[in-house]
């Protein structure tokens, strides 16, 4: 009888796997000591990336329930055919090919993957093609960088425009690892890296950009919530990769709209940092 | 034999990854405290806390050695020298000259690989993707010295190997064919090996020259990968005008083609024991060939998924993400053609067969997960977190090793003349696949969590620490899981002396090589072979047995 | 190599009990207690059965000032200076400042010592250690978690992952500090050292740390006081062994007869008080308390040297009645008020320092004001005049001007016998003795616009006004606050010239302008 516990184990796959994984989604229960709350996706706090989170789900469906379908037939392929001494003198089917199967399944996943792969092309797009807008003397002009941020080996530094509203000017504010930013409106971000590949990424918000020496890029995002946000180093850069973190506030502009770019970009006032130096 | 030599020092590489991983799950999970072995021999003076250099030192390390040293050698090297010329009815490979010091220059690699290891910085340290400038500029990182260089000059030493085997591959199925076996008569491991032999010669000049211009950047001063305008500790700065974008696209040009190069001999040999095993002919075997042949096809313009967020044109990005998601097409495809085959069989569930089938649910749950990344929006968040280390940990070692294993009990009674235990045969399965889920399962809640790859440590953070207990639980795992391979090499050696005799048959299966006396002697086969049909017609109805050796005449009726 | 399994294993309860805590956090309640007990197992049997532990880390002695010091005395190479004087600095320094797992402090003035005003006791636990947890309650290590693997545990800037640097960690021993707010030779406040701490060091391997917690900030900055005053005191008294007569000891007991062979009791009334900073939960855990004499007699508290293990075992009655209380007490009484007060005061003078109000004129900070400009040119013309800046930091800012200089920490032991330092035969004996190989330390690149010191205009004053400690840059005595200013706003502007701008970094791909 020992096919059937095979069959058992391999039909732990789609039991196990799936389970737990909707166990963890739904943020409830735990299995042998572990809590199986707070595994799932962190909270987003980004609108231009509610659209990942629901392709995250989507794709977990979808793949969910592929992978029951598959293991559970393999499950059960052992347990129904699989050689032991009590079993009949049943040969196998002599079944070479079925073209009308093969098409089947050649074509419904195609078709489900070719729907995957366009419908999340808005979502890339928006992510990392088109940078946001605000309206300028009624023209809409894409929103310049509200800061600059360099990756280095180990940290990041943030410099904001001084008084002169431009970056890369000689009264440029620089703040080691700490970023802050408004709620509630779009944020734009340059990001550059001083000496080898860093990645500026902010799971809190779905955001990720390897940053590249030579290269200037773009990241935007939005954050609806005032809080705290970790600034992670997602591409191997040496030594102190891990010690690469950086933290971002999210705060709240006052109730003028107006002025909140100027109060919210100067980082919290410099004096205030161990007074005279 | 040539094979078994590659099959042995790649399973003895095999362990020394394997002990590295362990290395590094003690870090992960208790970090910075005393670590056994390697701490009372390095870090002494440090109470036995390793460092974090060390740490990176072993990841990238771990990575070089799994991929570069174990998986290709062992698919190509070990199954693939052993297997064509037996499975075509050849005598020997095309160049056995050639084959042999296809098999010598892994040495000067092996030795590589050792050296650096006492390099300063105890190793190279910058990922085994050795993106530059980390990879290039010595001052960026403790192990981009010497080390950096061995690495490079090791791995140059691979790809010659390679590239010398694939010339070979090719050259002997194509030509050395026995009467009578023509292309769709092959076995699908022969088709495997042919495609992988393919993608081997076409992306490995790619990364040769990729490797040898990131030799260059170091040695010559040339400015390849470097930008301008660097600033590197208290290094010199550099003239740049190089581009390090420029590498990453090099190196995934030949390495994610390699990808498929570790996993499409596995699946070749994957379909030849499970139609043997369940003793039916292979559901789909044209089929079967062409989904290969795209995923050999598309191998080639998917490289870029590697670098959605690289800082890579995202307009590229997003036909990188389209060619990306009907590659899992092919795969799909293939795996519900073996379902198909296991469906109505008689399955012997032997331990190699049990393998097969744990590879089969291994391979699908990487396979989906690699679908969730080909989805680049996804990919924003996924990159560089466990999800995508659970996801090719699932595709090469619950997929790829698991075949590998399982190959190697089915063929050893061909290779040694005798039988392993099959006991300890299916503990050892038991054992590897409950816990391969136990290690790797979990990476994937991980990864949803966002906690990135290659960090010593993350509990320093507040976002992570709470998912310290399942990196212990995980590590545990990890050191039951290196602990039962103990098994597996005390019945690989132990049935060399002791295992029961093998016949020239001994799983009654159809292909070439089990007409050959186990193990074959020098030319192979005793009588010249002629073939008279596929590999696969098993239980061909009307006949007395089951299965119908490809170079049994139509007469004879068993 | 002279350390009991018994430690091994309660330090494998240590980590034990600690993750308990944690796991009662995260944990569900079913079937838990099995699953710890096959924890606890699996532990035991991996840090006991499988191949035992490494001892916990000691103070490195400072090697390099024993053999410079040898040098200095004129011994020839391969000589050093007797073995009895490193046993009585040893003993004497591990007796008053303990173990990196078991720090403790010397109270030189009775028990309400000034010491202990620069280093809170709360600070040293959370600071020293091993890495143990995150826990709220536990939390200690934080040195060897975020500091050690560079700076080392000793303190010495000898880390494993220090040779790959450049510049080199930072040595605390010789108590000398770059950044700070206060004058030249003296030591930093505390909020400097918690400021750099924030900050990073840029352009250096330095990260900042601002993500740590206010109270674990100020705990590390204890710690590296604490290394630091401990270093100080070892240099010294290594260079006080140096004039000793043939016969004479730093503590006059009998030859073959060590300061530690001393029975606790006897070396807490004749010696220097000491305070044990020993973690309270550790004590509640072991029966280790926070009495300086068991803590003094667990074998921890020994000195990494090279006989440590062959002569802890001595039995220590037997020689107990032959030395003379008075001449130990008066011996160490002589060092403490000698060696160490010195140093305790140095550093608690910082304490009540506060540093000069400074005014920032208006054109430093603000690019349009109308002064700038006069400002810039009074302060290009300082740059190459009085204050010669172009000596060193070359006529195009670059850092090119004078390169061949050497900061202290090199400078310390390459002066003794006017090593070349381009001879890499003449300094390896220094090397061998745990010096970093020697590196000139080049003048800031100005066009770059890194500055170690942090890039405030109160950060590039105070650079000009006090120098840099332990570096050729000087402290600018004659020049006025206002020609200072002028100078920080030609450095300020000088990264901003166009000749400092390469050309401009390539367009993004994703910058592509909005339809």
């Amino acid at each position: 009888m020992m096919h059937r516990f095979w069959a058992i184990l391999f039909s732990l796959v789609p039991i196990l796997g799936i389970g737990l994984y909707v166990l963890a989604a739904v943020g409830k229960g735990s299995f042998g000591g572990f809590s199986l709350s707070g595994l799932w996706l962190p909270e987003n706090g980004n609108p231009y990336a509610v659209t990942i989170d629901h392709l995250f789900d989507l794709v977990h469906i979808i793949c969910g329930v592929v992978l029951g379908i598959t293991t559970s037939v393999l499950a059960y392929v052992v347990w129904r055919y699989a050689d032991h001494p009590g079993r009949n003198n049943e040969a196998a089917q002599y079944v070479k090919h079925n073209t009308l199967l093969e098409w089947i399944w050649t074509a419904i996943p195609a078709a489900i993957l070719i729907f995957l792969g366009f419908y999340q092309l808005q979502v890339w797009a928006d992510n990392k093609m088109n940078r946001p807008t605000e309206m300028v003397d009624g023209h809409k002009q894409a929103i310049e960088p509200m800061a600059l941020v360099v990756g280095k080996q180990f940290g990041w530094e943030v410099y904001y425009p001084g008084t002169d509203g431009r970056l890369g000017t000689s009264d440029d504010q620089r703040i080691e690892n700490e970023l802050t930013v408004p709620v509630g409106k779009p944020v734009v971000l340059r990001v550059e890296a001083q000496d080898v590949l860093h990645s500026f990424s902010i799971p809190g918000l779905r955001v990720k950009q390897d940053v590249v020496p030579g290269m200037t890029q773009l990241v935007w995002f939005q954050v609806d919530k005032p809080g705290t946000y970790e600034i992670l180093c997602m591409e191997l850069c040496g030594w102190g990769h891990y010690k690469m973190r950086a933290r971002m506030k999210a705060v709240s502009t006052t109730s003028e709209a107006t002025t909140g770019t100027e109060q919210v970009a100067s980082p919290p006032s410099l004096s205030q940092e161990g007074g005279e130096n | 034999m040539i094979g078994i030599q590659f099959l042995i020092s790649s399973l003895i590489w095999f362990l020394i990854g394997g002990l590295m991983a362990a290395a590094m799950r003690w870090q992960l999970a208790w970090p910075w405290s005393d670590m056994p072995i390697l701490g009372s021999w390095l870090f002494e003076g440090e109470g036995g806390q390793i460092s974090p250099e060390y740490y990176t030192m072993l990841v990238t390390m771990h990575g070089s050695v799994m991929v570069f040293f174990v998986v290709i050698p062992i698919l190509a090297g070990a199954f693939g020298n052993y297997l064509i010329p037996l499975m075509i009815g050849a005598d020997d490979m095309a160049f056995p000259k050639l084959n042999m010091l296809s098999y010598w220059f892994m040495w000067p690699a092996f030795v590589c690989m050792m050296l650096s290891f006492a390099a300063p910085g105890f190793g190279p340290a910058a990922g085994w993707t050795s993106y530059p400038p980390l990879a290039v500029l010595e001052e960026a990182a403790p192990g981009s010295g010497l080390a950096q260089t061995l690495w490079l000059g090791g791995l140059t030493c691979v790809g010659i190997s390679s590239m010398m085997g694939s010339i070979n591959y090719i050259t002997t199925i194509v030509q050395m064919r026995a009467p009578g076996m023509t292309f769709f008569r092959l076995p699908m491991t022969i088709w495997a090996m042919l495609i992988t032999a393919i993608l081997q010669a076409f992306a490995l000049p790619v990364l040769t020259a990729a490797v040898l211009m990131q030799i260059a950047d170091r040695l010559l001063g040339t400015c390849f990968f470097i930008p301008e305008g660097l600033m590197v500790a208290d290094a010199l700065p550099k003239s740049g005008g190089g581009q390090a974008l420029l590498w990453q696209h090099l190196f995934w040009f030949y390495s994610h083609p390699a990808v498929y190069i570790m996993l499409l001999p596995a699946m070749g040999m994957a379909s030849d024991i499970l139609s043997s095993m369940s003793r039916k002919p292979l559901f789909g075997y044209r089929p079967m060939v062409y989904s290969m042949l795209s995923i050999a096809g598309l191998g080639f313009i998917v490289w870029g998924h590697h670098m959605f967020v690289s800082g890579m044109q995202p307009l590229v990005g997003a036909a990188f993400m389209l060619t990306t998601i009907l590659i899992a097409l092919p795969s799909g495809i293939k795996t519900f053609n073996w379902l198909a085959t296991l469906w109505g069989g008689r399955l012997q569930l032997t331990t190699g067969m049990l393998f097969c089938l744990g590879f089969i649910a291994m391979f699908v749950i990487g396979g989906l997960s690699g679908v969730l990344m080909a989805v680049a929006a996804v990919t924003i968040f996924l990159h560089d977190t466990y999800y995508i280390v659970a996801h090719f940990h699932y595709v090469l070692f619950g997929g790829t090793s698991l075949i590998v294993i399982g190959s190697i009990y089915h063929w050893y009674p061909k290779m040694f003349g005798r039988m392993m235990s099959e006991t300890l045969g299916k503990f050892h399965f038991f054992t590897t696949f409950v816990l391969i889920n136990c290690v790797f399962f979990p990476m994937h809640f991980l990864g949803a969590q966002g906690l990135p790859r290659r960090y010593a440590d993350f509990t320093h953070t507040d976002s992570f620490v709470h998912l310290q207990p399942i990196n212990e639980f995980i590590t545990y795992s990890a050191f039951a899981l290196v602990g039962v391979q103990v098994v597996f090499i005390l019945n690989f050696f132990g049935s060399m002396l002791f295992g029961r005799r093998a016949g020239n048959n001994p799983w009654r299966a159809n292909t070439l090589e089990w007409v050959a006396p186990s193990p074959p002697p020098h030319g192979n086969f005793l009588a010249p072979l002629e073939v008279h049909r596929g590999p696969y017609e098993y239980s061909v109805p009307g006949r007395a047995q089951d299965y119908w050796m490809q170079t049994d005449s139509e007469l004879s009726n068993g | 190599m002279g350390y009991d399994e018994k430690n091994c294993l309660r330090k494998g309860d240590i980590l034990l009990r600690t993750r308990a805590n944690t796991r009662s956090r995260w944990w569900g309640s079913g079937g838990l207690d099995l699953w710890i007990s096959v924890k606890r197992m699996a532990i035991l049997v991996l840090l006991g059965g499988f191949v035992g532990c490494t001892p916990p880390p000691q103070f490195r002695e400072n090697a390099l000032e024993w053999h410079k010091q040898a040098r200095t005395a004129g011994l020839k190479p391969g000589e050093s200076l007797p073995d009895h004087h490193r046993h009585d600095v040893n003993d004497v320094v591990s007796d008053w400042f303990g173990t990196p797992d078991q720090p403790s402090v010397p109270l030189v003035e009775g028990t309400e010592d000034p010491l202990m005003q620069l280093f809170s006791p709360e600070g040293l636990i959370r600071a020293a250690g091993p890495v143990v947890s995150r826990d709220e309650k536990s939390s200690s290590g934080l040195y060897r978690r975020h500091c050690s693997h560079c700076h080392g545990v000793t303190g010495d800037g000898r880390g494993p992952t220090a040779t790959f640097l450049s510049p080199y960690p930072r040595d605390f021993r010789l108590g000398k500090f770059k950044f700070k707010s206060s004058p030249t030779g003296t030591p930093p406040t505390k909020a400097d050292l918690k400021l750099l701490l924030q900050n990073g060091v840029p352009g250096t391997s330095m990260p900042s740390f601002r993500l740590l917690k206010d109270e674990e900030l100020d705990a590390l900055v204890d710690y590296v006081i604490y290394l630091s005053v401990r270093g100080m005191l070892e240099r010294f008294l290594i260079a006080a062994t140096r004039d000793l007569d043939e016969d004479e000891r730093l503590v006059n007991l009998p030859k073959e007869m060590r300061y530690r062979d001393l029975p606790a009791k006897a070396r807490m009334e004749i010696g220097v008080p000491v305070r044990s900073i020993v973690e309270p939960s550790r004590s509640v855990e072991s029966d280790q308390s926070v009495t300086r004499s068991e803590a003094a007699e667990s074998p921890d508290s020994k000195i990494e040297s090279d006989e440590a293990g062959a002569e802890s075992t001595e039995p220590l009655e037997q020689t107990t009645s032959t030395y003379d209380p008075e001449t130990v007490e008066e011996d160490v009484t002589f060092m403490a008020e000698e060696y160490l007060l010195p140093i305790s005061e140095k550093w608690l003078g910082i304490l009540e320092f506060e540093a000069k109000e400074v005014d920032v004129p208006a054109w430093v900070t603000d690019r349009t004001h109308v002064e700038r400009a006069s400002q810039l040119e009074i302060g290009h013309q300082l740059y190459f005049g009085t204050a010669n800046c172009v000596q060193c930091h070359g006529e195009t800012g670059v850092g090119d001007g004078q390169t061949n200089n050497f900061d202290d920490w090199t400078n310390d032991w390459l002066k003794v016998e006017g090593i070349n330092p381009a001879d890499p035969e003449a300094w390896a004996e220094y090397v061998n003795a745990g010096a970093h190989p020697p590196k000139p330390i080049l003048p800031r690149n100005l066009r770059l616009g890194v500055y170690r010191g942090g890039d405030r205009p109160i950060d590039l004053f105070r650079r000009i006004q006090y120098g840099i400690e332990g570096t050729p840059m000087p402290a600018s005595l004659t020049l006025t606050d206002e020609q200072v200013w002028a100078l920080v706003v030609y450095v300020q502007e000088m990264p901003f010239e166009p000749i400092s701008r390469p050309a401009t970094a390539k367009k993004s791909e994703n910058q592509r302008p909005v339809r």
